[in-house]
């Protein structure tokens, strides 16, 4: 049966590369600006000067960026908004950027020495002519990487979101192959990966745990965020240390120009943000705060259990930039974020993270650049049940230190080479359960946590080949050691590893090493252009991941058990296979793209049946190692201009996973594959902006999935009077499916009558105001189906749906600037 | 629109967030078959039952078994055979078996060629020590529509004093309630032969509520007192109403079965339950691929109880067996003579009032706390 499903796996990949094959002709590709004579036709480097203008200053920007796309050239422009560099002739993309200004990329053709001048528009007007592409318009084709997708806080600021809150996480799961298990779940799946298989970076930190509220908003403030990157196929090797997903969320800087703030208002939370200059542009800083008031809608609830909830969160960004010569910037950032949520008197959360983040950039040559990263980071997590004669607080987390060092050599206009070291230590905290109040029983306990140490060295490069066949050749070595202090158990060898087969335990002290593990990550992109505007992606990548997090709830929760590979546990593996066409229309207008993936797991964990996780030192016993594969086909398309913007993403995938072990209960469903929780055949997601008058907007998501797996009741018994379900196999059927439209308008000063726009026209201060609606249709989408016994006696358990967000839900959002 | 109607459009709205739970139909394959049997021992002379029966394929009650052959033994492989009261349910016989703390016992059960076995049980010590005590409380619900209910209700409490603490020590409370049920009384005249019966009704309160202490990791000296049942008031309170408190020590297997059960009947559906599944028990067929449901569990209990009367509460009911009254009267003389059943047919009296010992957890036979 495995030899017929491959070989249809196999067959469809083939018949799929000849459908793009056949449609890789007939491409108008846009005509470049010609930088030179092109009569006078030079060959090698040639001199371009330029200037960087703002539109509604008319006059030069200073420290705007200017940056050749695919190359290590990039300079900033004098206090004129003048530049100039040396580059050899040939066709480029040249990327100019400013804070608060709308990024253009330009295709050229440089032929000879000359000038270029470039006009940048306000961040706010710009959204009259939205360029979602923040490296030019072709990106999707030329780069070499399949399964990239990168958006900008502007393309997702407008769109409709639950509270008016703009989220990154929210608006990733509307792009292919990226999902939940429901609504308001924590993290994201991407390509059959589970949410702690996903690396998220805010500037190169990793981050433990990125939402707040459990998972209905991300911990990405969206004023501070520039841009992010998901990749979700081939990923660099310069990323590593998870196997499913890069999240590379980059945050902003603080302009040079002068002191900006921005902030916005809505239901439930506030920010507000602040920037500037402080030593003549030399350095610049950056405040942001965001804080919620959520409480008060709680309140408005009939359910008295709502009433007596309580759920807020805050999150402070600061950033301090300074310029110390035109080859060597530095950065240094701080990220607080913290999460309180209590469920009546029954239980709560507190999860706290800080993150300290130094980065020092250096351009050692013309070809040579230089970052240096060192991260400090905490995570902290608390579960608390306050009532009762159990009433205790557990806590865990993780300290880890982060070092990076990357180099990228241009070594040719068609050559980047990337390569480095990478180091994190991972230190768990121990945990401990502690009783709460005076009645309460507990014992204090403490359970004692690993540390462990991962390296890595990678190197990069990325080729074009000619004009049409793009290469990354990746390579990234990982090595990591478990180490003590800890207790590690040693099981009867000839016994199943439970808990009564315990015969000695090997105590290890500080540094000792306990487990060591290795491997080669090999990264393969290749891109072939037909030409332009098509082109077709092969990729092969293998990743390995030394920390788990471990869970047996329906989605994650922040006090999950975080894990090492250790003597018991192994380190996940994955092979990621895709491959895919991408093909622009109308002048990029339109981006089409198909990629089917096909990802393979090894040492995959999973849970046995009614384990508790929490409090416990012998997890090996409790948790059970397998297979996981995931495959799928994704379709993407995307209009990036014009009046109406958006993108319409389709998923057809399956996740499975099989459990086989010796011993009857390290078997699940009798060794046979069976559906991820997260499993969703189909996924359909509809985001558009409809451009109404200047930055007024209409906005909309359409969404669809089907519903995930469950266990569901096969039978009832009765126990002592206490009526029993029998469950079926794991995941065996399905919740019904997903469905929801969401509407928003936002309104700029555009609408406001002609003369009193005048008025304002040439004023600091700009504000939008966002009405929308969550859940317009009001449907009830099931967040998981249980079953529970109806009040009357002698009644049977029936399925019920809990809805998490069960109405339409309205939003309202005043965001300013000045 | 003024803002004040803003504001107050948006609080409803916002009112309308939060979550909901509706019964919907699931297209599920209910698969029957299944054997499931419940043994318990304990060191009282009564509840000492075994129940067998099958999961049936319609998602109804499991189908009684009566043909089988159960036998529980002792660490010496004394034996004593249960006896088949009805309704699957297998007696043990008083005086066969000492069922002290520290002894050993198991199951063994024959049917249809295979044999269900269980391990060996030790029945633990008593650990506790409970005290029951009761309050009349205005009792308030808030329905799915919002509206707000408050009701006459007893509420029972318990705190426990734990006088013996074993490294390890298993809890389980269970709660019922006794109270006694006079039959109507029906005219001589045309009903001679009847007299009218009294039941004592013991009924278990909260059965889908599994209240468990795992002795390793709570180990208080004194459990304060703390919500044990709820129980409106009505005319079963006419005369008395006892509420026993049960205290179970339990084997840790069996304090890891109730906490199974435990995780798949209290679930609300939330991010935080775990996934459920078939629970395991103790019972193992002869037959390597038919999986038993159930489990066979050996307990020590104590028994603490608390008494409310009607003069407690000086409230008057209406009694569901009240035949006085000429309509009543009439309607009772108008079905045919000596038929008290015939009251039942023809719905005139709920069952009941003429054959209470009929009723689920309802005998005739007086409890020996009754006084």
């Amino acid at each position: 049966m495995d030899k017929r499903l491959h070989a249809v796996r196999i067959v469809l990949l083939i018949q799929l590369c000849l459908i793009f094959c056949v449609q890789a002709y007939a491409q108008n590709p846009s005509d470049p600006i010609i930088i030179g004579d092109p009569n006078k036709g030079s060959t090698g480097r040639v001199l371009v000067r330029g200037k960087v203008l703002g539109k509604e200053e008319r006059t030069g920007l200073f420290s705007a960026t200017v940056a050749v796309k695919d190359t290590n050239i990039g300079v900033i422009t004098e206090e004129d908004g003048t530049f100039e560099f040396t580059i050899n002739t040939g066709s480029y993309t040249i990327i100019f950027q400013f804070l608060g200004k709308q990024p253009k990329s330009i295709p050229v053709r440089i032929v000879g020495n000359g000038s270029i001048e470039v006009t940048l528009e306000d961040e706010v007007t710009a959204l009259q002519q939205v360029t979602i592409e923040a490296e030019g318009e072709d990106r999707n084709i030329a780069v070499i990487n399949a399964g990239v997708n990168q958006l900008s806080i502007k393309e997702i600021e407008s769109l409709p979101t639950f509270m008016g809150e703009v989220d990154v996480i929210s608006s990733l799961k509307a792009l292919p192959g990226v999902g939940s298990v429901g609504e308001g779940a924590s993290g994201f799946n991407v390509r059959g990966g589970r949410t702690d298989q996903n690396l998220i970076l805010q500037d190169g930190a990793m981050l433990f745990n990125a939402n707040h509220v459990l998972g209905f908003f991300s911990s990405f403030n969206p004023d501070a965020t520039e841009n992010f990157t998901l990749y979700k196929g081939n990923m660099p090797a310069n990323y590593g240390g998870r196997v499913s997903s890069v999240l590379d969320v980059q945050m902003k800087e603080g302009n040079t120009e002068r002191v900006n703030v921005k902030g916005g208002l809505g239901l439930v939370a506030s920010r507000l943000l602040a920037e500037g200059p402080i030593n003549k542009g030399k350095t610049r800083f950056l405040v942001a705060a965001r804080a919620s008031y959520s409480d008060w809608v709680l309140k408005q609830s009939k359910n008295i259990d709502v009433v007596n909830s309580s759920a807020r969160f805050h999150d402070i960004n600061l950033k301090l930039t300074q310029q110390i010569n035109t080859s060597n910037r530095l950065n240094f950032s701080y990220y607080k974020s913290g999460d309180y949520f209590k469920y009546t008197d029954e239980f709560g959360f507190r999860w706290n993270t800080d993150l300290f983040n130094l980065n020092w950039r250096s351009a050692i040559s013309d070809r040579l650049v230089s970052s240096t990263r060192v991260v400090k980071g905490d995570y902290r997590s608390e579960l608390f049940d306050p009532s009762g004669v159990d009433a205790a607080q557990v806590n865990n987390g993780v300290d880890y230190w982060q070092g990076n060092q990357t180099f990228y050599y241009n070594v040719s206009e068609k050559n980047n080479l990337t390569f480095g070291v990478d180091y994190v230590r991972y230190d768990l905290k121990d945990e401990t359960s502690v009783p709460l109040g005076d009645d309460s029983g507990i014992v204090p306990e403490t359970v004692e946590k690993e540390s462990g140490n991962e390296y890595a060295l990678f190197i990069n490069d990325e080729m074009e080949i000619g004009e049409r066949l793009g290469l990354s050749l990746g390579l990234r070595y990982a090595f990591f050691q478990n180490v003590g202090p800890y207790d590690v158990y040693q099981y009867d060898p000839t016994e199943p590893i439970l808990v009564e087969n315990i015969i000695d335990t090997i105590a290890y002290n500080k540094g000792d090493k306990i487990k060591s593990y290795s491997g080669l990550e090999p990264r393969i992109g290749l891109r072939y252009k037909f030409n332009e505007s098509t082109s077709v992606k092969l990729s092969y990548n293998r990743t390995q991941q030394f920390i788990h997090t471990l869970s047996n709830s329906a989605a994650a929760t922040p006090t999950d058990e975080l894990q090492l590979s250790n003597t018991y546990f192994k380190p996940l593996i994955s092979n990621n296979y895709s491959i895919g066409l991408f093909k622009n229309y109308a002048d990029n207008k339109y981006e089409l793209s198909a990629e089917v993936y096909y990802r393979a797991m090894d040492n995959l964990l999973d849970y046995k049946d009614f384990v508790d996780l929490l409090m416990n030192d012998h997890l090996e016993t409790d948790v059970l190692a397998g297979k996981g594969r995931a495959y799928g086909l994704e379709v993407f398309l995307k209009k990036s201009k014009g009046v109406l913007t958006g993108w319409l993403a389709y998923t057809l995938g399956r996740t499975e996973v099989q459990m086989v072990g010796d011993e009857p209960d390290e078997t699940i469903n009798d060794g046979e594959w069976y559906p991820a929780n997260f499993d969703r055949t189909h996924s359909f997601s509809f985001v558009s902006t409809v451009e109404l008058r200047g930055s007024s907007s209409f906005n909309w998501n359409i969404v669809y999935n089907t519903g995930r797996p469950i266990n569901a009741i096969e039978s009832n018994y009765r126990i002592d009077g206490t009526v029993i379900p029998d469950f079926s196999d794991r995941n065996a059927y399905r919740i019904p499916d997903y469905f929801r439209v969401d509407l928003s308008f936002t309104f700029g000063r555009d609408i406001l009558k002609a003369e009193l726009r005048d008025k304002l026209a040439n004023r600091r201060y700009k504000g939008t105001l966002t009405i929308g609606v969550y859940n317009i249709l009001g449907r009830k989408n099931a967040y998981s189906v249980f079953f529970k016994r109806p009040d009357e006696f002698g009644l049977l358990p029936r399925p019920h749906r809990l809805t998490v967000l069960g109405s339409a839900f309205p939003t309202l959002t005043y965001n300013f600037q000045f | 629109m003024a803002k004040k109607q803003i504001i107050i459009l948006s609080l409803i709205l916002c009112a309308s967030l939060f979550g909901c739970t509706q019964v919907i139909d699931l297209d599920t394959n209910e698969v029957g078959g299944k054997l499931v049997i419940f043994g318990r021992v304990s060191n009282s002379t009564v509840g000492n039952t075994v129940t067998v029966t099958r999961t049936q394929s319609d998602g109804e009650d499991p189908a009684p078994i009566e043909n089988a052959r159960v036998v529980i033994l002792d660490e010496q492989d004394n034996a004593a055979q249960l006896n088949y009261t009805g309704n699957g349910i297998y007696e043990l016989p008083s005086g066969i078996l000492d069922q002290q703390p520290g002894n050993q016992f198991r199951l063994e059960v024959s049917l249809d060629g295979e044999t269900y076995t269980s391990p060996l049980q030790q029945m633990p010590e008593l650990v506790g020590q409970d005290n029951v005590t009761w309050e009349r409380i205005d009792y308030t619900t808030i329905s799915s529509t919002g509206v707000t209910v408050t009701r006459d209700a007893i509420r029972v409490l318990a705190s426990t004093n734990i006088y013996n603490k074993p490294d390890e020590f298993y809890l389980r409370w269970h709660v019922e309630e006794t109270y006694p049920l006079m039959g109507a009384a029906l005219p001589n005249s045309h009903f001679p032969f009847y007299s009218a019966m009294v039941c004592y009704a013991e009924i278990p309160l909260n059965q889908q509520e599994i209240m468990l202490l795992d002795g390793t990791e709570v180990r208080p000296d004194e459990i304060a007192q703390r919500e044990m049942a709820i129980r409106f008031l009505d005319y079963t309170f006419d005369r008395k109403h006892y509420f026993s408190v049960i205290q179970s020590s339990l084997t840790k297997e069996a304090h890891d079965y109730w906490s199974r059960v435990n995780s798949i009947t209290a679930r609300s559906g939330s991010i935080f339950d775990t996934p459920p599944a078939s629970i395991p028990g103790n019972i193992t067929s002869s037959n390597p691929d038919e999986s038993v449901l159930g489990f066979f569990e050996v307990v020590a209990l104590d028994t603490a109880r608390t008494l409310v009367t009607n003069d407690d509460l000086n409230i008057f009911f209406d009694r569901p067996c009240q035949t006085t009254g000429g309509e009543i009267y009439r309607r009772i003389t108008s079905v045919p003579y000596m038929c008290p059943a015939c009251l039942v047919e023809e719905k005139i009296l709920p069952e009941v009032c003429i054959f209470c010992d009929r009723q689920p957890y309802h005998s005739q036979q007086r409890p020996s706390y009754f006084e």
